[in-house]
């Protein structure tokens, strides 16, 4: 599995719209925060030229990093099945755990570099703005280090419905119900059955999780990740989706057909 | 070199109600070059894809070089390249950072492999050009390319000659016959371009509505389907005797409508016309036939008799 995962790697390193993606969300950092600076060059009063406001666009969205996650694993593996990719990987005598295993590992790892590319220009760009505000760079850190067993997980959903369906929208759609619409379907259900337990399992969901306690605005940044509890809380919760869409990945390939 | 390097024993394939592949036991030796005839959805594609761990059998055994558990498929299918349906290209790259995905993949060591297949299979110029840039028969050389890769004992091939040009039919042919003679690969293609399987396998499979009608070998072929004379005449009866008297040791036989049928007839076709009419029988139709895979694949789908 360690070529299988060299392969992989190798070949997200010439994925020319992979890596478009990542430069032009580099690009998009670093315009955002000229244009914030450039406005405020013009009106001294702006209030948003601040490393404090440009944290908190992030900060106050944990799901961009999911969402983030699952179109960096769409462009790396979307079009496998209908290439015939992973057709010629089962002919070399991989499983199909194997490969779905080493596209995660392999996705995890060209999504991380991803993101820490992305970041850091976003937050290099950062440096443009003039240093105020209750959002601060830590901020922003743990909140990178609360959502990433989530956003991996995410992209674990992503590579098992992309080689599941032939078809990327069919996949897509399943991943929105999955992570977006079925947590808040089953904060419903807990809330018409008064049931502790069902209301219960749906705080440990990602999408519930990061939904709540979460105050971040120009005057005050909440986080639930800001207390040692509330981060172990997100990482179990990532961390057991990770596990749980690892299954079912599993499970679902085992005897599919390609 | 009677060992089988690929068997399926009873396998049967369905996908819901319908059966695409129906028991069928094919037996592939090594060193041959075994053709796999049959129309579109005849289940050519669903037999290779279980050959190649792309789908699973709904029943009956696999064997890939002796070995049937999913293990022993699973290891054995490292000694075999494939190309089935489409060649498995991904669009963005070029073919030298496919192949080479494909190689570091495969655990090949070795860059020069990757320049090897490059050069081989005729696509060197186009290196560098993106996949999707690339004509049908160049994307069907690169998938030979990548089912090449690692030196396979056994080559499954699905429509290889699809979208090639008539010098990419024949380039294909000459490296086929090649790759079997000097490297002894055993090769499994599919085709429904009988004419060309006629030129290249040793052996055929003739599968038909997911069953396999017959195997048979070249030379069994050449066997069946000889040439052979038609021949109808007035006096059947009469014509019959004078055969058997004049031209000893002809092998014919008389159909129901009085025709003889003369099986790789022994002399010039008017030798025949000439014994019917020195004798006073006018003859009304004198046919030679050249025998043909394709006569003996289409007599053998309307379950006729499995000669040409």
């Amino acid at each position: 599995m360690l070529n299988y995962i060299h392969g992989e790697l190798y070949r997200a390193a010439h994925n020319k719209a992979f890596g478009g993606t990542v430069a032009l969300l580099a690009g998009l950092g670093i315009f955002f925060h000229m244009v914030l600076r450039g406005i405020a060059a013009d009106t001294p009063s702006f209030p948003y030229a601040t490393t404090s406001y440009s944290y908190s666009v992030l900060v106050s969205s944990p799901d961009l990093f999911r969402a983030a996650a699952f179109l960096m694993a769409s462009l790396l593996y979307e079009s496998d099945r209908r290439n015939g990719i992973d057709k010629n990987s089962l002919a070399f005598g991989l499983s199909r755990t194997g490969i779905f295993l080493g596209k995660c590992i392999a996705g995890a790892v060209a999504c991380t570099v991803a993101m820490v590319v992305v970041l850091a220009a976003y937050t290099g760009a950062a440096m443009l703005l003039s240093q105020s505000g209750p959002v601060l760079l830590s901020d922003l850190l743990q909140e990178v280090a609360a959502v990433f067993p989530a956003s991996v997980a995410s992209m674990i959903l992503c590579v098992a419905l992309l080689m599941l369906f032939e078809k990327g929208v069919a996949g897509a759609f399943v991943w929105v119900f999955l992570l977006f619409v079925l947590p808040r379907l089953v904060v419903m259900l807990g809330a018409a059955l008064q049931s502790e337990a069902v209301m219960r399992l749906a705080m440990w969901m990602p999408q519930n999780l990061f939904a709540t306690g979460m105050e971040v605005n120009m005057s005050q940044c909440i986080t639930i990740w800001s207390t040692p509890q509330g981060m172990l809380r997100c990482i179990l919760s990532g961390t057991g989706c990770c596990v749980l869409f690892t299954l079912f990945g599993i499970v679902a390939l085992r005897k599919k057909d390609f | 070199m009677n060992e089988y390097l690929m068997e399926t024993k009873q396998v049967t394939k369905a996908y819901g109600r319908v059966l695409a592949l129906d028991h069928v036991d094919l037996h592939v030796r090594r060193g041959s070059i075994y053709g796999l005839i049959g129309d579109n959805g005849a289940g050519k594609s669903t037999l290779l894809k279980l050959l190649a761990g792309q789908a699973f059998a709904t029943s009956g055994e696999l064997c890939l070089f002796g070995q049937h558990t999913k293990k022993g498929l699973s290891q054995s299918r490292r000694r075999i390249g494939a190309m089935v349906e489409q060649p498995g290209l991904a669009a963005g790259m070029t073919p030298r950072q496919l192949l080479e995905y494909y190689r570091i993949q495969k655990g090949i060591a070795g860059r020069t492999k990757t320049e090897e297949m490059l050069r081989l299979t005729g696509i060197w110029e186009k290196k560098d050009s993106r996949c999707k840039s690339l004509s049908m028969g160049q994307r069907q050389r690169l998938g030979l390319a990548v089912a090449l890769l690692g030196e396979p004992e056994l080559l499954l091939l699905d429509e290889p000659i699809n979208g090639l040009d008539p010098s990419g039919i024949a380039w294909i042919r000459t490296l086929l016959k090649r790759l079997n003679q000097e490297k002894n690969i055993t090769i499994l293609l599919s085709s429904h371009i009988l004419t060309e399987l006629e030129q290249t396998a040793m052996e055929f499979g003739f599968l038909d509505h997911g069953k396999l009608l017959e195997e048979i070998s070249q030379k069994d072929l050449a066997e069946k389907c000889a040439d052979c004379l038609w021949i109808e005449v007035s006096e059947p009866e009469k014509y019959a005797a004078l055969l058997t008297k004049a031209f000893p040791g002809e092998i014919y036989q008389v159909m129901a409508d009085g025709t003889f049928q003369i099986r790789r007839p022994q002399r010039e076709a008017e030798a025949y016309s000439r014994l019917a009419m020195e004798h006073g029988l006018n003859v009304r139709r004198l046919e030679t036939q050249h025998g043909s895979l394709e006569e003996f694949y289409m007599n053998l789908k309307k379950g006729g008799a499995k000669t040409c």
